[in-house]
């Protein structure tokens, strides 16, 4: 039973690690991508006084 | 995800000649099968982003084989911790297992490669052929069991699963209840890769 134990055991310690992992980096990323975007959006502004719409840049154009 | 561990702790009838500790098997082989869709998803992907040269390609395929890897370590893990009491031994240089772990290593390889490429396209390319090649391994590892003495039992023939009704249902259970959390993981961390991108798309804008 101990081995049947640690089997699940091990299991469901990895995903609950791996998920938590995830989702730390998922918020981390989406604070560092919005500040981001506010300073382009701002330097942009700057750079159009007339206020013309700011494209965002495009993502997953091939390397 | 519940009713596939009802199954395997509940519904499941006990193994006449292991006792509980087949139970293991309930979590072991659909970790094993859901592993390798995974590398065949990453594998897939790959051959998408040599055609088409698209960075979401690249992410899907590092993101499958990301979570591929995380269950193909759970499956030797697992494998392990029932090896120790039904063969005595917690490793042993059987084909299937040879060929298992020659698998975790090549996706293993894989993401450090990809981790190393960056913004390289020439290394980005060299890992997806990497990811694409290392899958011919996938069949082996099936074959070696069957065809090389392997140790490991072989459930499922032509002719039959091998296995009792409830045994067989819990088994099912399992296999949908992982198949289904593979898709959300992966959908999962294909969103934490597109945002990677954006991220990096917007430092390059501000360079």
């Amino acid at each position: 039973m101990t081995y049947l134990f640690w089997a699940f055991a091990v299991v469901w310690i990895a995903l609950f690690v791996y998920v938590y992992g995830l989702s730390r980096r998922s918020r981390r990323l989406e604070r560092e991508v919005d500040e981001l975007a506010a300073r382009v959006g701002a330097g942009a502004e700057a750079r159009h006084p007339t206020g013309a719409p700011v494209t965002p840049p495009p993502v997953g154009t091939p390397r | 995800m519940l009713a596939a561990l009802y199954g395997a702790f509940v519904y499941a009838r006990r193994e006449v000649v292991m006792g509980d500790i087949q139970r293991i098997f309930y979590v072991h082989l659909p970790l094993a099968w859901v592993g390798f869709v995974a590398f065949g998803h990453a594998a897939w992907a790959g051959i998408r982003y040599l055609q088409t040269g698209r960075q979401e390609w690249d992410v899907v395929g590092a993101s499958a084989a990301e979570i591929g890897l995380l269950f193909a370590t759970l499956v030797i893990i697992t494998g392990s911790l029932w090896a120790r009491p039904v063969w005595g031994t917690w490793w042993t240089w059987d084909p299937q297992l040879v060929t298992y772990l020659i698998l975790w290593l090549i996706y293993a390889g894989y993401l450090v490669l990809r981790a190393a490429a960056g913004d390289d396209p020439r290394q980005a390319r060299f890992a997806a052929v990497f990811a694409i090649v290392g899958f011919v391994d996938v069949p082996l590892v099936w074959l070696s069991a069957r065809y090389l003495r392997a140790l490991s039992p072989v459930i499922f023939t032509t002719r039959s699963i091998g296995l009792a009704p409830s045994m067989a249902w819990a088994l099912l259970a399992g296999l949908v209840a992982w198949s289904l959390l593979y898709i959300v993981l992966v959908r999962a961390r294909i969103r934490l890769g597109v945002l990677e991108l954006r991220l990096q798309a917007l430092i390059d804008e501000r360079a």
